[in-house]
């Protein structure tokens, strides 16, 4: 007589639901559209927030001003993505935390565009500080996968 | 995956010499060694291999520079604590663990505003508790503590906010065996959550870990006569939440 197995059955539950962007997302997603990338600020620190947020953390206001940017960032930081996860692009590929112009905030979003022959080689390619520009996706629905990826700039 | 980028964000830092210096490398595996070696002598672990340097270094690259033995599995597990009146707990055990001190925080859900180099909320957090327990110096105040790292290097960010070291000197202290379980201050003698992850109990073990060592019921993993432990644990997928808890004899 073996140990007896413990079976194990996989399986998962699909949940459908909707997220209310509010006024500030909408407005910063249907820029998107347009392939514009636009901020707002602040009207008591001055902070630039990109991408928009309803309110100011430290303020508790409401950015009202509204300014559009050129799509120029640096990267923040990153990680290179070498397993497969659900609902992601299949490995490798970098996300990235790219700070867009001069904003308080920063945007997670893919880093393209690079030159290796092995993965292995990714990382060596992307360096703190590094500016990148945004590669515009076909079609474009008001969502942040409108900007395809960033890519560093030449 | 934001776990990744934290730690990276973290090692940058440090390698650009302030205000965190002395780790140009990636580091994160030493921590897993630790807690992997710990989990050995822990009944309770779920993981217990691939605890030797060039197991941890030879693991599969999940999100750079993070390795598969660098991050916590899924498990299944329960934890219970009993939780009761001074007097209560006197008559339901010989040694009955204080709580001297407990506190949570919460940050914002807007991860924008985030600037992923350190655990700043956990900082302000173990300010409040440490004032209320009276800790002053958490390196010598501390016998044992339980630090919530589903992703090893956390753990040093971890001695950072939690001031076990002046700010930017974590690695040394990793280096120095400062925090193995024979060292000054041990850190995740259970194997931490690197070792065993069931879920929202993982948080729960933290504190539960801890009482047991107060106890001296830690069995093979028993520190010498331990008197003031320290526990956390945090949520959130970019740890929005933390609590902390100065647990005593």
């Amino acid at each position: 007589m073996g140990t007896p197995q413990v079976m194990k059955k996989e399986y998962n539950m699909h949940l459908d639901f909707s997220l209310p962007l509010g006024k500030a997302y909408t407005k910063w997603m249907q820029a998107l559209k347009e392939k514009k990338i636009l901020g707002n600020t602040c009207g008591k620190c001055g902070r630039i927030f990109v991408p928009a947020k309803p309110f100011c953390e430290i303020c508790f206001e409401e950015p009202r001003e509204w300014v559009e940017l050129d799509g120029r960032g640096i990267v923040e930081s990153f990680t290179v993505c070498f397993e497969k996860f659900r609902n992601c692009p299949d490995p490798p590929y970098v996300v990235g935390i790219i700070r867009i112009g001069d904003a308080a905030t920063c945007m997670t979003h893919f880093i393209g565009g690079l030159a290796y022959q092995r993965p292995e080689e990714i990382p060596g390619q992307i360096r703190i500080g590094m500016a990148v520009e945004p590669v515009w996706a076909e079609n474009r629905t008001g969502d942040p996968l409108d900007i395809a990826y960033f890519r560093p700039v030449k | 995956m934001g776990d990744a980028v934290v730690e990276k964000r973290h090692l940058r830092a440090e390698a650009q010499g302030g205000p965190r210096s002395g780790a140009p490398e990636h580091i994160g595996w030493k921590v897993a060694v630790k807690d992997r070696l710990n989990a050995l002598k822990n009944p309770y672990a779920h993981l217990r291999h691939g605890f030797s340097p060039e197991e941890v270094l030879e693991s599969p690259m999940v999100t750079w520079p993070i390795r598969l033995y660098e991050c916590c599995p899924t498990s299944s597990g329960a934890v219970a604590m009993i939780l009761a009146s001074a007097e209560r707990a006197k008559e339901l055990s010989g040694t009955p663990v204080w709580v001297r001190a407990v506190s949570s925080i919460a940050d914002t859900f807007l991860s924008g505003f985030k600037v992923y180099r350190d655990f700043d909320k956990l900082k302000i957090l173990a300010k409040r508790v440490y004032e209320k327990a009276g800790i002053r110096n958490p390196l010598k105040d501390f016998d044992v503590a339980e630090l919530f790292n589903p992703f090893a290097p956390f753990e040093l960010m971890e001695y950072d906010a939690l001031g076990f070291c002046e700010e930017g000197k974590s690695v040394s202290l990793l280096r120095d065996g400062v925090t193995e379980i024979d060292g000054e201050l041990p850190v995740n003698m259970s194997g931490g959550v690197v070792c065993t992850n069931s879920g929202i109990s993982s948080a729960v073990n933290r504190h539960a870990e801890i009482a047991l060592q107060l106890m001296g019921k830690a069995e093979g993993r028993q520190v010498k006569s331990p008197e003031v432990g320290l526990a956390h644990s945090w949520g959130g997928n970019m740890g929005q939440f933390h609590t902390l808890a100065v647990l005593t004899l």
